[in-house]
């Protein structure tokens, strides 16, 4: 049934277009400009034109750096970009490599005694945690828990900032403090479709970039030898154990 | 028998010169229909968002897409005018119908160009509105590199002129029989809302539509353009053919 809005479109299109047509007729028809004032008209609004061309170059070269997010780019098999970038962080995290990863972008670190030999991870107000709770146990038992807050690098940072928690130990609890929701808007300016077909872009370019950079967040946990970790119902389901 | 010898070309020339005084509303009406779809723009032409426990994004697109469809729109009542209006102002001149098309091929083609140039460049008068309004906002996408832009300027041209060609074939079509004011809308709607009904798609429109849109080389959208306008004036002519001399 999609398909049928098509020729609903084309024929309120057309209307339009007709209802236009008419009125533009009628218009132009009564309305008689002098030649010199229209033409006087079309000067100043093609030298505010050219003025904005010139301010948009200025404004363009000298503004923000383009930092562009990965956009979609369809590949073969479906895969794409983005889908690379996030197997390659993922395959880094879950094989304990992603201090080394370059591809991660570290939030976050925090650094406790803890001679305990229990655990309790929590949220703070037990609000549900989304993210991924990694646990690697370090070789010997030196009484420290490390704590590091990652996310993936897509080169959208600064378009996308990220909002991460604190991390706190009151006695035998690590509590995610996660912090009030922020706001973030973005403007993506797209090329008008008549050079965007030319670019390689697509004739839509609009919505081809991902801008899921609030996911793929992981609480990086390295803890001492033997202490066992608790949950509660906040944090169940993100807890993953690192096997190095 | 006049002592004045004329050519078709010079005669031509005089009717194109007089029409683009005579139509110079024209171009109010196309800096109307811009400034409109600069209005329309503004706030952006698309929306999207996402939300996390601790993050909300939103991210508003910018495009001046609005004032090329609005202008394409203007291209074609301008085209579809022209061809009802102007034989009874070409009488005004010792002519024939040839030179009265070659003049409205003519003022056509000058249309397109103003209205294609002055599209793209409100696309970034767009931009340059839009950075100014949101000030520091987050953007990105926001840079057209000149040699982009100079070919969506020619594409945007381009496009002008087939649509503006298209309108003028249907308004001499429309000169021939009230008729065609219905039968053509109603044949085009018709036909798709019968192929959406048979086989789900409306594939006869987005093939066509797709011939032009998809092209992603220079030259061959250019050669594509040029031949379905030519063909579009050679209806024209063939069509008018058959018309009196004055209605």
């Amino acid at each position: 049934m999609r398909s049928l809005y098509l020729p609903v479109v084309l024929f309120i299109l057309l209307l339009i277009v007709l209802l236009i047509a008419a009125g533009f007729k009628t218009w132009t028809g009564r309305v008689r400009l002098s030649f010199r004032r229209v033409w006087q008209v079309t000067g100043v609004y093609l030298a505010l034109l050219l003025a904005s061309l010139a301010v948009f170059y200025a404004l363009a070269a000298s503004g923000k750096a383009e930092t562009l997010p990965v956009p979609k780019v369809p590949g073969e098999g479906g895969e794409n970009e983005y889908d690379r970038i996030l197997g390659d962080y993922y395959d880094a995290l879950f094989e304990g490599r992603i201090e080394e990863y370059q591809g991660a972008e570290l939030l976050g670190k925090w650094d406790f005694n803890y001679p305990g030999r229990r655990l309790l991870v929590r949220t703070a107000e037990e609000r549900p945690y989304y993210g991924i709770i990694a646990v690697e146990e370090k070789a010997a038992d030196d009484g420290r828990v490390e704590a590091k807050y990652y996310t993936v690098s897509l080169g959208g940072g600064d378009l996308f900032p990220v909002n991460p928690p604190e991390v706190k130990l009151a006695g035998e609890v690590l509590e995610i403090a996660l912090p009030q929701r922020k706001e973030f808007m973005t403007l993506c300016f797209c090329q008008d479709f008549t050079s965007a077909q030319f670019t390689g872009k697509g004739l839509a370019n609009i919505g081809n970039y991902h801008i899921y950079y609030g996911d793929h967040q992981v609480l990086y946990l390295k803890i001492p030898r033997g202490l066992e970790i608790d949950t509660d119902a906040s944090t169940e389901h993100s807890v993953t154990f690192i096997e190095r | 028998m006049s002592l004045t010898e004329t050519s078709v070309p010079a005669v031509a020339w005089k009717q194109y010169r007089f029409k683009t005084k005579i139509y110079a509303a024209n171009l109010i009406t196309l800096l109307a229909a811009q400034l409109l779809g600069l209005l329309l723009s503004l706030r952006g032409v698309g929306f999207s968002g996402y939300s996390t426990e601790t993050v909300t994004y939103q991210i508003t697109y910018i495009s001046g897409d609005i004032i090329v469809v609005i202008t394409l729109i203007w291209a074609f009542v301008v085209g579809y005018n022209l061809a009802g209006n102007s034989f009874k102002q070409d009488f005004v001149f010792v002519s024939n119908r040839l030179s009265s098309h070659f003049s409205n091929i003519a003022y056509l083609l000058t249309s397109a160009v103003i209205a294609g140039v002055t599209a793209s460049l409100g696309g970034i008068l767009l931009r340059v509105l839009v950075l100014l309004a949101y000030g520091g906002q987050n953007h990105f996408g926001l840079f057209i590199p000149p040699l982009d832009l100079a070919g969506g300027i020619f594409a945007a041209i381009l496009y002008a002129l087939l649509v503006s060609a298209g309108g003028y074939l249907f308004g001499m079509l429309v000169q021939l029989s009230r008729a065609f004011i219905v039968l053509v809308p109603g044949l085009l709607i018709g036909a798709l809302y019968m192929e959406v009904k048979t086989t789900g798609q409306a594939r006869l429109l987005l093939d066509a539509i797709n011939f032009f849109v998809q092209e992603s080389s220079y030259f061959l959208f250019f050669v594509k353009v040029f031949l379905a306008v030519v063909l579009g004036f050679a209806l024209v002519i063939f069509f008018s053919q058959r018309m009196e001399v004055r209605k």
